[in-house]
Formats: structure tokens, sequence, C-alpha cells
């Protein structure tokens, strides 16, 4: 088991060399620099453009500039922000809680609602209830992110049931430990709902096909004709065999929730990871784009071994040909 | 549980509502010399004004700033030497209480306030003043102010006369120089001394400090820091030792909380202020009537505010040559097209700016003539050559360049060439506008390409590559709102970085660049202001007459702010705010 493990993460190191090299080859590729703003401001001096392009090494060919970084990376320094002046972990440490909060709380409302939902739309297959519940998730993959958060905002605005936006009230920091746990609370409620939507009707719909795959299956019928009662045999055998793709989908669902949250974290000025990285992307601040990289490459793969572990974990046929060999 | 839930989200928005930000005032003695403000309605502490910007500051460093939302943070937390007054677009006394030119025009004495202190409560002298301009041209530290305090290639010369006095001298005389000194904001010595000498002054103040240790960053201004939280929000606090009072002797600034929230989605934005969540907003014309149905609901006002400080315009690229790979930068036959006036002046001419106006403002804005917007009043010349919607004068001044209509109605040269360019555009920019002067000179027989790029391409192609024919661009008002034209230098002077159809010249390409550059040179040195506005006027009658750029349009800006508020001073070459530290409201 702890031999599977480190061979996963040892197969990471070549994976973000790789990635690495190719995202700050597109970096260079892409027109502009981080003094791009200042290039076009009218009262800005060239001598302070040239100035700054030596400070941060810009004048150098990209490959320089590549190995430089990667021998900062060797002793863990990630460097500076350019925009900032301050170490780009320090940076990504202040918006990480926000943004991991969020997607969790989103991760797990997901699947809260999703599972039985999908579950009870493969039992009453062509019910009524699963004609809405199709029609529904139909309707919410179709619904952007973005556009679902401008709703939210205005739907916000309308009521007054809930704040536009903002992770904290203005007053957060007098509020007793127990009023701010509630009022960070209170601000994730949309914020949730919205990123956590689009990914209940994919996962909805997944179960709900794998769910009716199993129930046509030969060990069903065994089980009904040696008279296993049916909620036994839906939820303790068909439920354990048809969630299997669902934990898999768990290792990309993270990253994915980070990279949805970037828009929803916009629109909704949620102060979270999504919108520094947005801004560094936009401003081309390279060190924080490369770090941002890196941390999403390296999440995507401790979730997918996360959701391997746990897949293992659930069905023992998995655990004995992946994990034992 | 789900009652639970509900239960407690309700509670907990009840108690967050009857909670206030409530700030304590201490009492120090106001300074020997306070400014005492004459012209405002004295007033009350008032509790607090919720504003929205964009994006939060990337460093409290005023030297090391070079953009926006970082000079927004600190705008209220220090001081300049000189302040400006953008309702009539004169200085006023700031740190220094006044200042005398000496008789050859080459020195100036500011005599510094005596008593004032730093917000930590150490004394401000004429040290921090010295400090703060050896940082600037030391080095070590590049910083955008620089190369505006070097005239005629040599520094700007400054010494202590005694602890309340400093001398600036420079070389020959040089009209804006108040405007750049006071554009300075002055550092606290006693805190950024060590980090200056060990060479990590660039360093100081990040966000960090305003998150972990906010009273490490002192100033002179109204306010300083009382909680940050990046990409959320930051709250100011008044600055105890504040130099300025109202009549009654009453030390400003009046309002006890400013909060400035970060919303980078201007569709939120908008939604904060029309629900009355924030006092101030900026508002598109095109949001007027919508917003405008809130506003008696949710206690505000719309108010005009005169025209955008903003200057926009299209230009034809007049660079001559070719690049090291042997390329034109511009097909031969066109530049001579380009180069000449008369073209220009026809394909302006022929854009119907009056009805793209009508079309997308809803009427609320009026053609740009000069390139100095309306709003800057002090320097704008109203009677510049105006270029009216004329077709058919546009089809003259084509046909006196030699163009002729062909068989499918359009214009070609006496080659055959059709009049075709490509128009660069930036992602974000103006859609409607662009389109509709496509239209307008499609109907005069003029083939535009638009070709769309992210904003890093067209710069990179209009300044650094030059291989492009025709582009659009905006530019706000510089010198920080003063609207001196000194701080446009670089697009008016031949050699200047943003002179944009033909930048970098190594000496004036055509006579009435030369002629500007004279002109530039001779209102820089003229201190007489009414001498100086005079050779102004004439730059920018030089720049219609010759268009190098097209100007375009100049919408009226509109903002709205909540009621109540007392000494609102609106001006349209500033923030709507700018004077927060006079603002009250009486408390309900």
């Amino acid at each position: 088991m702890i031999r599977f493990i480190l061979k996963r993460i040892a197969a990471l190191i070549p994976l973000l060399l790789g990635i690495s090299f190719l995202v700050f080859i597109l970096m260079h590729l892409t027109p502009g620099d981080v003094l791009s703003e200042a290039r076009a401001a009218q009262d800005i001096p060239k001598e302070y453009i040239i100035q700054m392009e030596k400070q941060y090494g810009l004048d150098k060919p990209w490959y320089v500039q590549y190995l430089l970084w990667l021998k900062s990376i060797g002793t863990l320094n990630f460097g500076t922000s350019w925009t900032y002046k301050i170490p780009v972990t320090d940076l990504l440490a202040q918006r990480i809680p926000a943004t991991l909060t969020l997607a969790i709380a989103a991760l797990v409302f997901a699947w809260v609602i999703a599972v039985p939902l999908g579950v009870f739309a493969a039992i009453y297959k062509d019910s009524v209830f699963d004609r809405i519940s199709s029609i529904l998730a139909y309707a919410a993959l179709s619904i952007p992110e973005f556009f679902l958060a401008l709703l939210a905002i205005f739907f916000a605005a309308q009521t007054g049931w809930f704040p536009i936006g903002g992770r904290t009230a203005l007053t957060h920091s007098l509020m007793s430990s127990w009023s701010q746990f509630w009022d960070i609370a209170y601000h994730s409620v949309l914020p949730t709902l919205v990123l956590g939507l689009g990914g209940i009707a994919g996962m909805t719909r997944i179960m709900r096909a794998n769910f009716l795959d199993h129930i046509r299956s030969e060990y069903v019928t065994t089980a009904r004709a040696k008279g296993v009662p049916e909620g036994w045999i839906m939820f303790k055998h068909v439920l354990r065999n048809a969630i299997n793709p669902l934990i898999t989908s768990l290792g990309f669902a993270l990253s994915g929730l980070l990279s949805g949250a970037l828009l929803v974290e916009n629109v909704m000025n949620y102060p979270g990871l999504g919108q520094l990285v947005y801004e560094a992307l936009m401003k081309q601040d390279q060190y924080v784009v490369m770090a941002a990289v890196l941390m999403g490459c390296v999440l995507l793969m401790l979730g997918n071994l996360f959701a391997d572990i746990l897949l293992a974990w659930s069905d023992p046929r998995i655990r004995s040909t992946t994990i034992e060999s | 549980m789900k009652i639970l839930l509900t239960s407690s989200l309700i509670v907990s928005f009840l108690c967050s509502c009857g909670k206030q930000v409530t700030i304590k005032r201490e009492n120090f003695p106001l300074p020997e010399d306070v400014e005492i403000v004459q012209n405002i309605e004295p007033g009350v502490y008032t509790k607090d004004l919720v504003m929205v910007t964009g994006h939060g500051p990337k460093t409290f460093n005023s030297l090391i700033i070079d953009e926006n939302s970082s000079a927004t943070a600190v705008m209220y937390l220090f001081s300049g030497l000189v302040n400006y007054d953008p309702t009539n677009q004169s200085f006023t006394p700031a740190l220094a209480k006044s200042w005398e030119i000496s008789a050859d025009n080459l020195s100036y004495k500011l005599n510094l306030r005596k008593g004032v202190k730093w917000s930590d409560g150490e004394p401000f002298t004429a040290d921090d003043v010295i400090f703060t301009f050896d940082a600037i041209f030391d080095e070590r530290y590049p910083n955008r102010m620089k190369s505006d305090l070097i005239i005629d290639g040599k520094p700007l010369g400054y010494r202590k006369v005694d602890d309340y006095t400093v001398e600036f001298y420079t070389s020959k005389p040089y009209a804006p120089f108040i405007n750049y000194i006071g554009d300075v904001y002055i550092l606290p010595k006693h805190k950024l001394y060590e980090s200056y000498k060990d060479g990590s002054f660039q360093k100081q103040w990040t966000l960090e400090t305003a998150i972990n240790t906010p009273a490490e960053i002192v100033g002179t201004g109204p306010y300083c820091i009382k909680e940050f939280l990046p990409a959320e929000r930051i709250v100011y606090k008044p600055n105890p030792h504040y130099w300025k009072a109202d009549i009654n002797g009453k030390r400003l600034p009046y309002i006890d909380a400013l909060v400035y929230k970060y919303v980078s989605d201007f569709n939120t934005e908008l939604a904060l202020f029309s629900t009355g969540q924030t006092a101030v907003s900026a508002l598109p014309a095109r949001d007027l009537p919508w917003v405008s149905k809130a506003a008696a609901k949710y206690n505000f006002s719309i108010f005009e505010r005169g025209p955008s400080a903003l200057i926009a315009f299209f230009w034809f690229n007049m660079k001559p040559g070719k690049n090291e790979k042997g390329e034109y930068y511009v097909e031969p036959y066109k530049l001579k097209w380009f180069q000449d006036k008369r073209f220009r002046q026809a394909i302006l001419h022929g854009v119907n700016r009056e009805g793209i106006i009508q079309a997308t403002m809803l009427g609320h804005g009026e053609p740009l003539n000069s390139v100095i917007s309306p709003a800057n009043k002090k320097w704008y010349n109203p009677n510049v050559l105006k270029y009216d919607y004329d077709p058919q004068k546009a089809r003259t001044l084509l046909e006196e360049i030699g163009f002729k209509i062909n068989d499918k109605g359009m214009f070609e040269d006496q080659f055959g060439h059709p009049i075709e360019f490509d128009f660069l555009i930036f992602e974000g920019a103006n859609n409607a506008l662009i389109t509709g002067i496509q239209e307008n000179l499609k109907n005069l027989g003029v083939i535009v390409n638009l070709t769309y790029m992210d904003f890093a391409t067209v710069i990179d192609k209009t300044a650094n590559t030059f291989r492009y024919e025709c582009s659009i661009m905006g530019m706000g008002s510089a010198g920080s709102d003063t609207g001196d034209p000194a701080g446009s230098k670089a697009i008016y002077k031949s050699n200047g970085r943003l002179h944009l159809w033909d930048p970098e010249q190594k000496t004036p390409a055509t006579e009435w660049e030369a002629e500007i550059d004279k002109l530039f040179d001779l209102q820089e040195q003229e201190m007489d202001e009414a001498k100086r506005v005079a050779l102004v006027y004439k730059i920018q009658e030089i720049f219609s007459e010759e268009l190098p750029l097209l100007f375009l349009i100049t919408p009226e800006v509109f903002v709205g702010i909540s009621n109540g508020w007392k000494n609102i001073k609106l001006a349209s070459m500033s923030i709507p705010l700018w004077n927060i530290d006079e603002l009250w409201r009486k408390n309900k």
C-alpha cells in the first residue's frame, strides 16, 4: 500500500516538470508581459520600464528564466510575486482557506444531493420524479456557472435574503467566534449552490445510468430469486457496485471545482484563489501563475490517488489487482 | 436539522445587523500649524461610508506603485507637500503651508507645517521630506516619479534649510514643478530608513504588513488602516493626528469608518449600489434608466459630472521604413495615404460621431475635437477645428488627393489600390463604436477590416513591432488628475514613447511635429500661467488641424451618491468623493 502511494508520488515529478515547462513556454509565447499595462500608461517613463525588466529578469532569454526558476524550485522557493512583492507561497496561503472551504462545501453539497437523486431516479425509472429530475439536470448542465452566479447576485439583490457577494460581513471582526462561523456560512450559501449545481446535474445522470445497468445484471436476479429484501439489494449490493464511477470522478472533482471557482469567485467577489490566479494570468505575474498551475496539478494527482484508495476500499476486486501488485 | 440551520442563519443575520463598526476617537491637541478648512459646512462625526473598487491593492509602499488599485488604497494614508483642488484646478497647501518662488524662477522654498505628527505620534519634519526624495533618486529603487523630477537631464536639487523649511532648485525654469512636487507622498523616515539603507525598501509595507500589523503603515493622510482582508475589503479609521480641522476646531475627517469593498464584476458593483449597500458608484449612461428606478426606494440621487476626462481616438500608423527583417512597417503606398493630412481629415469627416452617441449612449456624450478633454477646463481649447459628419466634404477631400470611385462604388488610388485598411482592436474595446465607424466608412467608400486581439498584443504591435495599419485607444488624464499637460509629454513630443503614430523619432519627421516640440518646451518654461495656457491652446490647434489622432467621443459621466452627505463637491477632473475628509451626514 505504502509502496503504491510512493510510486504514484514519484510519478508526479516528471509530470510536474513537463507541465511547468509547457506553461513556461506558453507564457513566453503569449504576447506582452507583466509590464504591458505600464507600457500603455502615458505617465510612466521608459527608464522605469527598462529598470523593472532588468529587476524581473525579463531581459534574459526564456530558457535562462526557466532554469533559474527550476533552480529556486529545487530549494522549495517558489519565487516572489512581481506585482505583490511578497513570496508566492504567502500570497497563495492568504487565499487557499477561502477557496478550499468553498470547494469542499460544494462537493459535499453535490454528493449529498446527487447520489440519492440518481438512485431514486433509477429505481423509479420513467416516473414523474425521474422525468422532472432529468429536465432539471439538463437545465442545470446547460447554464454556465458565471451566468448562474449573475442570477444569484440578482436574486440576492432582489430579495435581500442573502448578501450580495463577499465572504464576511463588515462587522465580522467584532463578532464572537460562533457568530463568525455563521457569518461565513451565511455568505457561503449562494456561492456553494452556484458551484455545486452543475456537479449535481452531471453526477445524478451518471449515478442513474450506472444504477440502471446494475439493476439489470444477473446478480440482482439471483438475489431476488433467493428472496433478499428489495431495499437490501438496492442499497447494499447495487449501490456499492454502481458508485464506482462517481468515486473515480471525485479525483477530478476537486481540481474541477477549483477552476469553476475562478469564474464564480470573480462574479460573486468571493476572496479566493480563483480571483488571485485570474488576475495573475491577466497581468502575467509569472511566478504566481506557475505556482498555481503546479498546485492545481498536485491537487489533481492527490485527488486521483485518494479516489483510487477509496475505490480499493469500496471494491475488493480493485484492491487485489492494482494496489497489492 | 434543516429548521435549526435556517433559524441559526436568521439569528446570525440579526446579530450581524445589530452590531456596528464603532471607532473611538482619540483626543490629541491640534498641531500648531493646523489647517482650518473654511469653505465647508462644519459637521458631526459620522458612522461610516462604504464604497466599492474593482481590485485590491498590490502594495502599500507608495514609492513602488505603478497601477491604479494600489494608488487608490494609499490615497487616504499619505499627504503630499501640496494638494490640488479639482473644482477650480488650483494648488492648495498640504504638508507645506506655503511656498515661495525665487526671482530667477530657479528655486522654491517650501515652509512645512509645524507640529504635524505621523499617525503613530512621531513628529513630521524636513528630514522626512529629504528622506523621501533620497529614496526616489536612489538607483536601487526604480519608480515612476523619478524621471518627472529630472529636468533637462539634471535631477532636481533639494536641501533642508531648517527643520521646517526645504528648498528645491532646478537648472532652468520649470512650470509644472509644483505639480510634480505635490504629487509625491512624503514617507516616514523613522519607519523606513533602516530598510532604505539595507536595500529591502521595496519589500516594505506589503499586503502582509497590512494584514498582520496595519499600525506599522504610518502616514500623514486623513486615515490609517484598521483592517485589511485581501480581495475582500479594507477598513480605514481616522488618523488621530491629522492636520486639518473645521472652524469649530473639530479634527477632520468626519467619517469614522471608511470602507472599500473589492468587487471585480461591475454588475455586482451596480447591484450593491442600487440596493443601497454602497454610498457611491459611477453609472454608465446605458444603466441610468433602471438604476434611477431604485433611487427613491434606496435613497440615493444621480448627478451629472460633466464630460469624461478620458480621451478616446484611433490613429493610422505613420512609421516609415522597414524592420530588421526587411519588412515594411506599413506598405509604402498606404503610408503615403496615412501621411496625408487630408486623408485623415476625410476619414474623420466620414464618421458620424453624433449618430454613434445617439445610438450607443442615449445621447449622453459629445464628439471630441481636441487632444485635451473638455473636462479639463483650465487647459482645454474650445476653439479648435471641428469635424462634423460631412460625407460630401470627405469625398471632396479624397478626390483632391487623387482617389477615384471605382465601378463597385468604392474609392481607389491612381494605381487601383482600393482604400482598405486593417483596424487593430483590443478585446474589450467599445464594439458598438467601432462597428459604427466601419459602417460609416463603408458608406463613404472605404473598406475597414476589423482585427480583434488581446490588449497586450495590441500594445506589442503598436509600441514595439509597429506592424499594423490602424488602431484605437483611450487615455486617462495623467499628472495624477491635475490635468497638467506636462503629464502627456510621452504623447505630444516626437521623441515620446506614446507618440503613437510614429514614436521615438530621433528628429521630428514633419514641420508640425517640430512645431509641437518647440511649443511644448516653451510652455514647460513659461512661468506665467496665462501665457502657458495660450501655448497649450496652440498645441491643441495643431493637433486638431493635423489629426495624427482621430478623436472620437467624450461620454458624459454620471455618479450615484446616497442622500444626505454634506460638502460633496463634484468636479469632472477627479474621483467623485475626492474631499473625503470633509464629508459628513446626520447620524440616524
